[in-house]
Order: structure tokens, then sequence, then C-alpha cells
């Protein structure tokens, strides 16, 4: 059954592989095959860098691009490495669930000359890395929690450590607040799921109602945040978030988050398509590009609005 | 003579949970004097409400030997389906009657699925769970969906005097489930279908329109939970209720209904949530790690269950 399934697949697309130089001719352009996994597909991150990748291949006339998602699971992301290769893809455009997780995999499409490129979260074996320091996004966070409340006072942080990139903001946030006043005086690494992590501040709001601020490391954590906030009536709560989100942007414009750190995950799609196409045609590529973080406050946020929207993305 | 005994085993169970949850109680309020706070305790019920009243379906659900693991799936499609509808049209009712159909629509089908293709009710929901999760994604495209109506905002974070509206809600549905399984016809036929289900048949009981009738009752009231869940959250999500349909199951086998049928009841399972709530409300107040969390509540599931077995090796 799986045998003659992945029969028909692979015909399909051989068939579709044979044809796509036709297209490639017509839009005078790029014969590269590209294959995407992406570790999780549920948040609006992975939408922007989906996004990116898509406005990339069109730009540079990739018609013969896969995506697949493998949903949280490590398993499923192994198999998905398997099948691009035996689809014929020449690059692998990978964000890992795990980075030590696929290592077997990525060595595997290596060695059968199919270059992986990876995004957000790298592995060994890949040729080139595209990220933002989560470390740094982390100690940014914290930059801004100590200036604004001048070095001292009691904060509540809900964070995580489920996946790398999670873990990275919040070693970079701990690391930098300790070196302060700042006591922090709850924690629940529950920032994975929103409906976990509105429980957690809820508790955390009624346990410590007196904190001065309560640090988001994502948009779950931070939404939930707010949410908890409000409906606790608390009013001079610092709340900070992650990610240049629809939500987030709106809370931010609305004066209902202090502050956030925007990523670019459009551009780290789009960069990642043309290190792949560079690498194709056998010209150097960078092994690592950093895509830059930056403050999102109400003062600046209108900018973030209309980059956003701008890659196609509802505010609103 | 067997009814009296079932009850008097099942009636110590329910106040041994019952010493448990007050047990928790005073060790949490000597920890930490905020537990206590009439803040606090609105906060517990609110956030066992929608587990609660879920929970309520489940524990039909299980009684007739079945299982029903798209909960989680449905929580995030008819939340879904209420905020698509609140944020196009702005009216919170029809987006509350959509959200109600789907789940009664799912209900029927996952029922029909089990009492007439004779799937067992693990495989015929575990198919509906990846279908509705997939939906769910296709739909959104992975972003959420946020409305403006404040109306349908209120399900979740309203209050009525100082009651939060998702309690009241609960309140309404424990009613239900209690006058369903202990007063009507109909909830004795659950038990008869659960206990010896071919029994049940020879005796004229309509076995098939019975699991359907329970599927859909689990259908409409997961829809509930999920208007409120995602009332709560302030926008609907793809991602949420995960793993919802496991806090289902373990508030209602930690309250004494048997995984093999037959036996179970609604007020067990609400002293189930209420334990499963104070846990987690309580480490969370006195600052026990998330993980740690975890571990505890594994530890509390298997002694709770274990001193039911125990409990009824003994008579």
């Amino acid at each position: 059954m799986y045998k003659r399934a992945l029969a028909i697949i692979t015909s399909a697309v051989m068939a579709l592989t044979l044809s796509a130089p036709v297209f490639a001719e017509e839009t005078a352009s790029t014969d590269i095959s590209i294959g995407v996994s992406f570790g999780q597909n549920v948040h609006p991150f992975f939408v922007a860098m989906q996004k990116g990748i898509e406005d990339a291949c069109t730009e540079y006339g990739v018609t013969d691009y896969n995506f697949l998602a493998a949903d949280s699971s490590l398993e499923t992301q192994n198999t998905q490495i398997e099948n691009l290769v035996t689809m014929g893809s020449d690059v692998i455009l990978l964000n890992p669930y795990d980075s030590e997780g696929v290592v077997n995999a990525v060595k595997a499409a290596s060695d059968q000359g199919v270059g992986v490129i990876t995004m957000d979260i790298d592995c060994e074996g890949s040729i080139a890395y595209l990220a933002s320091d989560n470390y740094v996004i982390g100690q940014m966070l914290a930059d801004y929690v100590i200036e604004q409340l001048g070095g001292e006072g009691k904060i509540a942080i809900i964070d995580g450590i489920t996946v790398s990139s999670l873990k990275d903001r919040t070693d970079g946030f701990m690391d930098t607040i300790a070196e302060s006043n700042i006591e922090v005086v709850a924690e629940q690494q529950t920032a994975h799921a929103r409906d976990t992590a509105l429980s957690s501040a809820e508790n955390i709001i009624q346990a410590n109602p007196d904190i001065d601020a309560f640090v988001g490391v994502n948009e779950n954590s931070g939404m939930a945040i707010l949410s908890a906030v409000t409906s606790a009536n608390l009013s001079d709560v610092l709340i900070t978030t992650v990610d240049a989100t629809a939500e987030n942007m709106i809370a931010i414009r609305d004066g209902k988050v202090a502050v956030g750190v925007s990523q670019d995950p459009y551009q780290m799609g789009y960069q990642a398509v043309e290190q792949a196409i560079k690498w194709h045609n056998g010209e150097e590529i960078e092994e690592f590009i950093e895509i830059p973080v930056e403050y999102m406050t109400s003062d600046n946020i209108q900018d973030f609005i209309e980059r956003e929207e701008g890659y196609g993305v509802e505010v609103e | 003579m067997n009814k009296k005994k079932s009850f008097n085993i099942s009636s110590f169970r329910e106040l041994l949970l019952v010493g448990v949850v007050l047990l928790l109680c005073v060790i949490w309020t000597a920890m930490n004097s905020q537990f206590m706070s009439l803040n606090n305790i609105t906060n517990i019920l609110r956030q066992g409400s929608y587990t609660a009243i879920a929970a309520v379906g489940m524990t039909m659900v299980i009684v007739i030997g079945e299982i029903d693991l798209s909960a989680g799936s449905l929580v995030c499609a008819s939340g879904l389906a209420g905020a698509m509808v609140c944020k196009n049209t702005g009216n919170a009712f029809l987006a509350v009657i959509t959200a109600l159909a789907v789940g009664l629509l799912v209900g029927c089908v996952n029922g029909i699925l089990c009492a007439y293709g004779k799937l067992p009710g693990f495989i015929a929901t575990l198919a509906s769970m990846t279908v509705l999760r997939g939906l769910a994604y296709i739909i959104t495209g992975g972003n959420s969906v946020v409305w403006q109506s404040e109306a349908f905002t209120s399900i979740g974070t309203g209050y009525i005097g100082v009651i939060p509206i998702p309690v009241i809600i609960m309140c309404v549905v424990i009613l239900f489930g209690y006058i369903v399984t202990s007063k009507l016809k109909f909830g004795r036929y659950i038990y008869a279908v659960g206990g010896n289900s071919d029994a049940s048949k020879w005796s004229g009981i309509p076995v098939e329109k019975v699991k359907i009738i329970v599927y859909m009752i689990m259908g409409v009231l997961t829809a509930l939970a999920g208007l409120i869940i995602t009332a709560r959250l302030g926008s609907g999500q793809p991602s949420a209720g995960q793993n919802f349909e496991m806090d289902c199951i373990t508030a209602a086998v930690v309250g004494g209904t048997s995984m093999s049928g037959g036996r179970g009841k609604i007020f067990g399972t609400i002293v189930g949530v209420l334990l499963l709530t104070v846990l987690t409300n309580g480490m969370t107040l006195v600052g026990i790690n998330t993980y740690w969390q975890q571990v505890l509540k594994g530890v509390i599931i298997v002694i709770s269950v274990l001193a039911d077995t125990r409990s009824k090796g003994k008579k």
C-alpha cells in the first residue's frame, strides 16, 4: 500500500518535473526544484515564511516547489525529507522541528547531492542557515523591562523550553534579568499553547497581583497575558510579546502591550530561496544570514503594520 | 440488591474524592493565602467550567462503552466556526447557533459511524479528530480569527452579577446531565447499553439510537466548551483544544467512570474536574514548575484510580 502510494507520487512528480522545464522556458528562468518542510504550521510565523518563499519563487521564476508541514512531529519530518529527496528536489528548505532529530535524514539528503538550507532553527549538515538570534530576542525583552522599571521591581514570565527558539529566548531573558535587581516572582513554561498559557497567567496574577511587568516570549504567551491582565483589571502592568503578527501589532498600537520584538519570517523565506538558487547555479553562498530583529512600540508600530500588509498579512 | 451495592461503592468513592479536593484546598491555603480568596475561587470555577461541560458529555459516552477522541479538535472547529461567523456578520447569536450546529453535526456523524457503521468509537472519533484539525488549518491558513462583537467575547469573560457566565453555563449543563442520567428513562438506557449491549437490544432498547443521541449530546456540549474557550482567548485558534479530550477523559475516570462502560456518574466527573483544576491552580500559585505539575498530575490520576479498584476489590 505504502509502496504503491509512493510509486504513484513519484511518477506524478516525475511527470511534473519533466513538464517543469517547459514552464521554466516560458518565464525564462530557473530550472530548480525546491522542497520545503516546516516543523510546525499552526503559527502566523510560518505562514509568513511560506509567503516569502512563494513570492521569491514567483519573482525568480521557480515553478517547481512543494510545501510540506510536519505538524510538530519529528517522525513525520524525517519521512518528509526522505520523500522530498525521492521527489527529485535539488534543494530542501528545512525548518527543523528539532535540530538533533533530523540530522540523519539531512545527511542522507546531502549524500545524494541535495542541498539543505535551514530556516529559523539550524541542524548539522546544512549548507546555509537563515535565522534571527532568539537569544538576542530574549536579551532585548529583558533590556526593555530593566530600562522601563528602572532596574528594580517584581515581574512574572510565561516562557517555554519545548522548541529551541523558545528556549533560547527564555535563556536570553533570564541571563540578562539576573544581572539586575529585578525579581522574577513567578515563571510557568506554558508558552507553547495559548489556552494553557491563559490559565497560567490568571493563576500567576492571583498569587502576585503586585507585579510590575508580565513578560510573554511569543504571541501565545503575550496575548494570553493580555487577556488575563485585562480581566483582572490590572492597569499598570507592562506586557511584552514577540513577533509582528496581526494580533500583537494591534495590541501594541492600541497601547495594551508595551513592546514587542519583531522578527521577519517573510525575509527568512525569501532569502532562503535566493540562497537556494545561488547554490544550485554553483555560486558561493553565505553559511549564516542573520535576519534582523527590532523593537516594536506604539511609536513605530505603523511601519510594521505597513510592512506586514505589504507581505499580504491582513491586519484587522 | 445489586443496585444498592453499587450505589454504596460509588458514593464512598465520591466522598473520598471530595475529601482529597478539600485536603488539597487546605494545603494550598496553608502555602498561599491567596488561594481561598473570592477572586481565586471564581478563577478556579471559570477554568474548570469548559472541561466540566464537555466532561458531562464524555461521561455519557464512556458509560455507553465508547470514547470520543475528537473533542479537542471539535473545540477548535466549533470555536473557529463561531469566530468566523461573528467576524463576518457581527451577530453573536448567529455565531453561537453555527458553532452548536457544527457540534451537533459532528456528534451525529460520530454516532452514525459508531452505531450503524459498527466502527469502534475509538476509530470513528480518531478519524474525525484528524479531519477536523486538518480542516481548521486549511480554512484559517494557520492564522487566528479575530472578531469585534463584545457580546461574543462575554461568553468567555462576562459576568452575571458576580458569577462568570461560563460558570452559569456549566451549572445548567451539570443539571441537564444529572436529569438525563438519573431521572429519565433514557438514562437507564445509557447504563444498560454500556453494561451489556446485546442484552439491551434483546430487551427492546434502541441501542443504535441511544448511541447516536449520546454522541450528539457530546457534540453540542463540546461545541459549547469550544465557544467558551474561544471567547476566553479572544480569537479563534487553529491550534486550540489540543489534548482537551484527554482532560475530559481523565476527569471522568478520576471521578469513577469505568472505561469498560456501564458505570459512572455526572457528580463524580464534576468532582474529578474540580480536583484537576484545583491541582493545577494551586501548583501554579505556589510556583511549582510546569513539568513537575505534569508529573504530579499523572501520579494523582494513578493513585485515585488505584484507590477505586482497591475499594471495589474489598467489597
